[in-house]
C-alpha cells in the first residue's frame, strides 16, 4: 500500500497541475477576499443598502472567501488527479502495476490528503493576507484579535481540504475529464448559487438549502457570504463536514463499484 | 533467467452481444518467442488484456506460471507489458518511469538504466507530449523492463518504429528469449516478425486457427509450379482445362499442388513452347493469409 501511495504522489508531483491550480486558487481567493472587504466594507456604510453586514460578520465573510467562492479549485484538482488517468489512459499502467484496483483508488485518496491540507492552508493564508489589509483600508475592523477569526481561518482550511476529497470522489464517479470539469464549474458557479438564493426566498424549502454541498462547506468554516447577508443559514460545523464528506464518499463508492471495475480496452 | 510459462485456456470474452474472442487456448514457452498473429480486429489485444488482468474474461483463464496475473505479488516485476502507448503528455520520460517505479521496487538508478536500455537516455528529461510514435514505443518498452521481468507481453511492438528500430527491437526480443525469458508478442503482419519468432499462434475472428512452431508453419506451404510460355493462347487454354491453376500474366501460369515434372508433362502434351518452369511454394505470408481467411 505504501508503494501504491508513493506512486500516486509521484503522479501528482510530476505534472504541473498541482502548483498551477494552487497558484490560481491563491490569486483568486486573495482577490475575492480583498474585493469583498472593500466592496461591502465601503459600500455597506451607505444608508438604504440592502446588504448591510455588521463588522464582525464582514470580517468572517472575508476570511472565509475561499470556502464560499474558491472551493472550485481543490474540487477540480481532486477530480482531475483521477480523471487524467482515464483521459491519458495511464490508468492502464497503474492497474498493470497494481491489479488490486481498490488499492489504486484508496492510494489516490491518501495521496490527495497532503495536497488537500496544502490547498486548505494556502486558501486561508491568501484570504488573510489580502483580507486583513483590505478590511483595514475600508476602515472596518480586521478582527485579528477575535478568536472567531482564527477559528474561521482554521476551519476554512479544513473545508477546502474536504472539498478536494469530494473532488477525488466525483472524479472516481465521472471519469470523463471534460464532463467532470464542466460539471464542477456549472454546479459551483451557477446551479448551486441560484438554488441557494431561490430556496432562500421560499421558507418551506430553506432548510433543504443547508444540505447543498456548497452550504455544507461554508458551514464547516461557520461563515459565508450567503449567511452573512441573510440569504440562507448554515448547519453546525461538524454537521457540515459530515455532509460534505458524505457527498464525496457516496460518489467515490459508486465510482469504485462502476468505473474502476470496467474493462480497460 | 527462467521465464514463466504463459498459458491461456478456453478464454472467451464477450462485450455485450459482440464476441471478441471465443474459446482461445495456447501457450508461450520460456526461452522462446511466441508470435500471436492475426488481422486487425481478430481479438489479439483482447486476449493479451485478459491475460494481463485489464479485461475480465467471460469464461476461461490465463496464467503466468501457476498464477493469474492479478494474483502475482509484484506482477509488473514478473511480466513486462507493452500495450498501446498510455502516457501523460506533460510528464518527462524519466518522470513517467518514476510513477511506476515504487510498484516494481525500482529506484531512480533503475529508471535511468531502463531508459539507457532502450536508447533514450538523451530524452530522459523531455516531455512525452513531444515524442514521436517510435519514442513512445521505446518508452513503453522501458516501462515494461523497469521491474526486471522474466516475461514480456508486447502488443504490436513494431508499430511506429522505423526500420532501424524494428531491427533493434528484433535483436532485443531475441536476446531476451535467448537468456531464458518468455516472450509473447502480437502482430498483424507475419513478415514483420518472421525473423523474430520461434512459435506462431494464428487467430482470426476471435478463434485460434493454428498453433505450431514457425518451422511447422512453413511445412504447411502448398507446393506450386510456375510455367512461363510466349504462347498466350495455348497457355490460356491449359489454364481453363486445369482446376487449381491461375494465370498471373498472359505468359505466366501458376499451378497449385503440382510439381515441375507434372506441369512439364502437361505442357509438352499441349504442345506448348516452354521458356520457364520453376517450383515455387506458397510464401509464409500466403500461408498465414490462407489460415486467417479460411472459414472457421
Amino acid at each position: 500500500m505504501t508503494a501504491a501511495v508513493r506512486a500516486e504522489l509521484r503522479k501528482i508531483l510530476t505534472t504541473r497541475l498541482w502548483w498551477a491550480l494552487l497558484a490560481a486558487m491563491g490569486g483568486a481567493v486573495a482577490f475575492l477576499a480583498g474585493a469583498l472587504a472593500l466592496a461591502i466594507g465601503l459600500g455597506g456604510q451607505q444608508p438604504g443598502d440592502e446588504l448591510t453586514v455588521p463588522p464582525d460578520q464582514l470580517a468572517l465573510t472575508v476570511y472565509s472567501a475561499g470556502v464560499t467562492l474558491g472551493y472550485v479549485f481543490p474540487l477540480a484538482f481532486g477530480a482531475i488527479i483521477v480523471t487524467q488517468e482515464f483521459r491519458h489512459r495511464t490508468f492502464q499502467t497503474s492497474v498493470l502495476a497494481e491489479p488490486r484496483r481498490t488499492r489504486v483508488a484508496a492510494a489516490k485518496l491518501l495521496a490527495a490528503l497532503p495536497f488537500a491540507l496544502a490547498y486548505g492552508l494556502a486558501s486561508s493564508l491568501a484570504a488573510l493576507a489580502a483580507g486583513a489589509p483590505a478590511l483595514a483600508l475600508a476602515g472596518t475592523g480586521t478582527m485579528l484579535d477575535d478568536p472567531a477569526t482564527w477559528r474561521t481561518l482554521a476551519l476554512g482550511a479544513v473545508a477546502m481540504a474536504a472539498w478536494m476529497l469530494v473532488g477525488v470522489g466525483f472524479g472516481t464517479l465521472v471519469t470523463n475529464q471534460v464532463a467532470v470539469v464542466v460539471g464542477v464549474l456549472v454546479w459551483t458557479q451557477i446551479v448551486e448559487p441560484l438554488a441557494r438564493i431561490g430556496l432562500g426566498y421560499w421558507d418551506a424549502a430553506a432548510p433543504v438549502a443547508r444540505f447543498l454541498p456548497g452550504a455544507a462547506g461554508e458551514a464547516i468554516a461557520g461563515s459565508s457570504f450567503y449567511s452573512a447577508t441573510g440569504l440562507s443559514d448554515l448547519l453546525a460545523p461538524w454537521a457540515g463536514l459530515l455532509v460534505l464528506l458524505g457527498y464525496g464518499l457516496v460518489a467515490a463508492a459508486i465510482g469504485w463499484r462502476t468505473s474502476f471495475r470496467r474493462d480497460i480496452t | 533467467m527462467e521465464g514463466p510459462r504463459i498459458a491461456i485456456a478456453g478464454l472467451t470474452k464477450r462485450f455485450g452481444t459482440v464476441t471478441a474472442v471465443e474459446d482461445v487456448s495456447f501457450a508461450a514457452e520460456p526461452g522462446r518467442v511466441t508470435g500471436f498473429l492475426g488481422p486487425n480486429g481478430a481479438g489479439k489485444s483482447t486476449t493479451l488484456r485478459a491475460l494481463l488482468g485489464l479485461v475480465a474474461p467471460t469464461a476461461g483463464s490465463a496464467r503466468i506460471g501457476d498464477h493469474a496475473y492479478a494474483e502475482l505479488e509484484r506482477p509488473a516485476a514478473v511480466v513486462g507489458a507493452l500495450l498501446e502507448g498510455a502516457f501523460h503528455p506533460g510528464r518527462t520520460a524519466r518522470a513517467h518511469l518514476r510513477t511506476v517505479a515504487p510498484l516494481v521496487d525500482a529506484d531512480d538508478a533503475r529508471c535511468d538504466d531502463a531508459l539507457a536500455m532502450v536508447g533514450m537516455s538523451d530524452a530522459a528529461n523531455r516531455r512525452v507530449g513531444g515524442f514521436s510514435m517510435g519514442m513512445r514505443q521505446r518508452l513503453g518498452l522501458a516501462t515494461a523492463l523497469l521491474g526486471e521481468p522474466t516475461a514480456l507481453v508486447l502488443d504490436e511492438p513494431a508499430n511506429g518504429l522505423d526500420p532501424a528500430g524494428i531491427t533493434w527491437m528484433r535483436g532485443f526480443v531475441r536476446d531476451f528469449a535467448a537468456r531464458g525469458g518468455t516472450v509473447l508478442l502480437s502482430s498483424h503482419l507475419l513478415g514483420e516478425v518472421e525473423q523474430t519468432v520461434d512459435d506462431v499462434v494464428v487467430i482470426a475472428q476471435g478463434r485460434i486457427r493454428h498453433a505450431s512452431s514457425l518451422a511447422e508453419l512453413r511445412r504447411l506451404a502448398h507446393p506450386a509450379t510456375t510455367l512461363v510460355s510466349p504462347d498466350a493462347d495455348r497457355l490460356a487454354r491449359l489454364a481453363d482445362d486445369w482446376p487449381g491453376s491461375r494465370l498471373t500474366s498472359p505468359h505466366e501460369l501458376v499451378v497449385a499442388h503440382a510439381d515441375a515434372a507434372e506441369v512439364g508433362a502437361r505442357a509438352f502434351a499441349a504442345g506448348l513452347e516452354v521458356h520457364g518452369l520453376a517450383e515455387s511454394g506458397e510464401t509464409l505470408e500466403q500461408v498465414f493469409l490462407r489460415l486467417t481467411e479460411e472459414a472457421a
